[in-house]
C-alpha cells in the first residue's frame, strides 16, 4: 500500500525538523496564524459550544501560553554544544531524537486546545505532523475554521517563498545539513 | 507551517503500517493498554469525588460544582458520582445549590444563549435541582452507579456510610483504575482514600481548573504532570550515547569475586515487634485482678486471725 502521506513521508525521512531553526520557524508561524485570527477562533468556539466568554478566553490563553512555552525551550546553542558533547570527549546519556511524523486523533472537548496543544509540541520536538480534522462531526465550526486558517498559512507561505525570495527555501535547507546530526561534512 | 511538515487529515488514517511506524495521539482512548507508539489513555476510565464527614462541605460543593458544569459539562475530568458521607447530604446538596445559583447569576450576563441538548434519561435518579448551569440528581439504587456517562452539566450523588463503604463500591464497579479521584476531607482521609482507590491522579480538596479544559492526560509509566499534558519528551525517542569506559576497577580473580559474594548480608535491625499481644494482655490484667484481690483477702484474714489470737 502507498503511504497515504508522501510529502510528509519525505520530510521525515529528511530529517528536515532536525534542525531547531526550522521547528523555531514552524511555531513561529503557527504562533502567527492563531493571534491573527483570534476573533474569527472565538467566534467559531463560541458557535460549536455553549461555554462562557470567560471560558472561552482561558481555552485560547491556555493554548497560546503553551505554544510560547515550547517556543522558549528551544535554545540552539544549548542544542549544538549537546550535539558536539561527544564530538569533544563526553557521554551524551540524555540526547533524544524527533520520533519521525505523528498522528494526531484529536478530542471533541475544547477541540481548539486539544488539537493545538499536541500539534505545537510535536513541532517543537521536530516531527512532521498529521492532524485529524473531519468536518463531518462535532464540532463543525472551529474545525472550519482551523482547516481554513492551516489552508491559507500554506499557500501565503509558499507564494511568497517563491514570488520574494526564491532562494529562502535552499538557503534553508543547506542550513539544515550543516547542523543535521548524520552529516559531518560540514564542521563548524 | 509547510505543506510537508504539516497536513490536515479529513477522515481517519487506517493504513496499518503508517499507525504503527509513527506516534498516534490517540484523544479518545481506545480499550486495551497502550502500545510504545500510542499516546492515548483507557478509555471508559471513571471520575470519581469522596466527600467524607470530616471535609469542608462549601469547599467540596465549589469545587464539584465547577468540575461538573464548567466547559459544558464535557470534560473527561468531570466527576461521574459523587460519593457523600449520608450524614451530610443535606448539607451538600443545599451547598451545591448555592453554589449553582451563585454562579448562574455572576454569568447571566456572559453565558451565551444556546439551546441546551436535552438530559438523557437517567434511571434510578431523584432530581435534586435544575438549572440551565447544572442539574443535581441522586442516584438511589447502587446498581446503576457508573454504568453509563453523559458529558452535560450533570451532579451525580450517591450516599455512602463510610470511608470503607466508598472503598468497596469503586472496587466493585470498576477493575482497570479510575482516570481521577478528588477527595474531600482531612489529610488523613486523604491518604486512606488515595491508597485504596487506585486512580491515575488523584486530587486531595481541589480541583484544578487547568484539567478541565483538553482531553485525558496520557498514559506513561514513567508518570505525568497535571500541569503539562503533552511535554515534548512524548515526541522524542532517547539516543543516549556513551563515549566514556566504565572502570570496574582493579581485575578481581575467581577467588576474590566469590569471597565477597558470600560474604553475609548487612540485615537491617528490625524490632522483634509485637510486644505483649492483645489476648496475652487481656490476661495478664485479669490474672492481675485475681491475685491482688486474693492476696489483699488472704492478707486482712490474716491480720484478723492474729488479732483473734491475741484477744483470745
Amino acid at each position: 500500500m502507498a503511504h497515504p502521506f508522501p510529502r510528509i513521508e519525505a520530510a521525515a525521512i529528511d530529517g528536515r525538523l532536525h534542525t531547531l531553526y526550522h521547528r523555531q520557524v514552524q511555531l513561529e508561524r503557527l504562533c502567527k496564524a492563531l493571534i491573527a485570527n483570534v476573533n474569527e477562533i472565538k467566534q467559531a468556539i463560541e458557535q460549536d459550544y455553549t461555554h462562557t466568554f470567560e471560558e472561552i478566553a482561558t481555552e485560547y490563553h491556555t493554548t497560546l501560553t503553551t505554544v510560547k512555552q515550547h517556543y522558549s525551550l528551544l535554545n540552539p546553542k544549548e542544542a549544538h554544544e549537546e550535539e558536539y558533547l561527544v564530538a569533544n570527549g563526553r557521554d551524551a546519556p540524555h540526547t533524544r531524537a524527533p520520533a519521525g511524523i505523528v498522528y494526531i486523533e484529536p478530542t471533541a472537548h475544547t477541540f481548539f486546545y486539544s488539537s493545538i496543544v499536541p500539534l505545537a509540541a510535536a513541532l517543537a520536538a521536530g516531527n512532521c505532523v498529521v492532524l485529524l480534522v473531519s468536518t463531518h462531526f462535532f464540532p463543525h465550526f472551529i474545525k472550519a475554521k482551523l482547516t481554513q486558517i492551516a489552508a491559507s498559512e500554506q499557500s501565503t507561505f509558499a507564494s511568497r517563498a517563491t514570488t520574494e525570495n526564491p532562494h529562502l527555501i535552499f538557503g534553508c535547507g543547506h542550513l539544515c545539513h550543516c547542523l543535521f546530526a548524520g552529516q559531518a561534512r560540514c564542521v563548524p | 507551517m509547510d505543506a510537508d511538515i504539516f497536513v490536515i487529515a479529513s477522515s481517519p488514517v487506517k493504513h496499518d503500517v503508517f499507525l504503527s511506524k509513527s506516534i498516534c495521539v490517540l484523544q479518545n482512548g481506545i480499550n486495551e493498554l497502550p502500545k510504545l507508539n500510542q499516546i492515548t489513555s483507557l478509555a471508559g476510565a471513571p471520575v470519581i469525588a469522596v466527600v467524607d464527614r470530616t471535609a469542608d462541605i462549601q469547599l467540596a460543593a465549589r469545587e464539584l460544582v465547577a468540575a461538573s458544569s464548567s466547559f459544558g459539562g464535557s470534560s473527561p475530568y468531570s466527576p461521574d458520582i459523587v460519593l457523600v458521607n449520608e450524614f451530610k447530604r443535606k448539607d451538600f446538596i443545599q451547598a451545591a445549590i448555592s453554589e449553582s445559583l451563585r454562579l448562574q447569576n455572576n454569568k447571566s450576563a456572559s453565558l451565551t444563549e444556546k439551546s441546551k441538548p436535552p438530559l438523557p434519561t437517567l434511571k434510578d435518579c431523584e432530581m435534586v435541582h435544575q438549572q440551565p448551569n447544572l442539574t443535581i440528581v441522586h442516584r438511589t439504587k447502587r446498581s446503576s452507579i457508573l454504568q453509563s456517562t453523559t458529558s452535560a452539566r450533570l451532579l451525580v450523588l450517591h450516599s455512602i456510610s463510610s470511608l470503607d463503604d466508598a472503598i468497596d463500591l469503586i472496587n466493585s464497579k470498576t477493575s482497570s483504575p479510575c482516570l481521577a479521584a478528588y477527595h474531600f476531607g482531612n489529610p488523613a482521609t486523604g491518604k486512606y482514600l488515595s491508597q485504596f482507590i487506585p486512580a491515575q491522579h488523584t486530587f486531595i480538596n481541589h480541583v484544578p481548573r487547568d484539567l478541565l479544559i483538553g482531553p485525558p492526560i496520557p498514559l506513561s509509566t514513567t508518570g505525568s504532570d497535571p500541569k503539562q499534558r503533552y511535554p515534548t519528551t512524548l515526541f522524542s525517542v532517547p539516543r543516549p550515547v556513551y563515549i566514556k569506559e566504565t572502570k570496574t576497577g582493579a581485575e578481581k580473580g575467581a577467588a576474590d569475586l566469590l569471597a565477597e559474594a558470600t560474604a553475609p548480608l548487612k540485615q537491617f535491625k528490625r524490632h522483634p515487634g509485637g510486644g505483649v499481644g492483645f489476648f496475652e494482655q487481656g490476661f495478664l490484667i485479669n490474672a492481675g485482678f485475681i491475685v491482688v484481690s486474693t492476696l489483699t483477702c488472704t492478707g486482712t484474714g490474716l491480720f484478723w486471725l492474729w488479732k483473734w489470737s491475741r484477744t483470745v
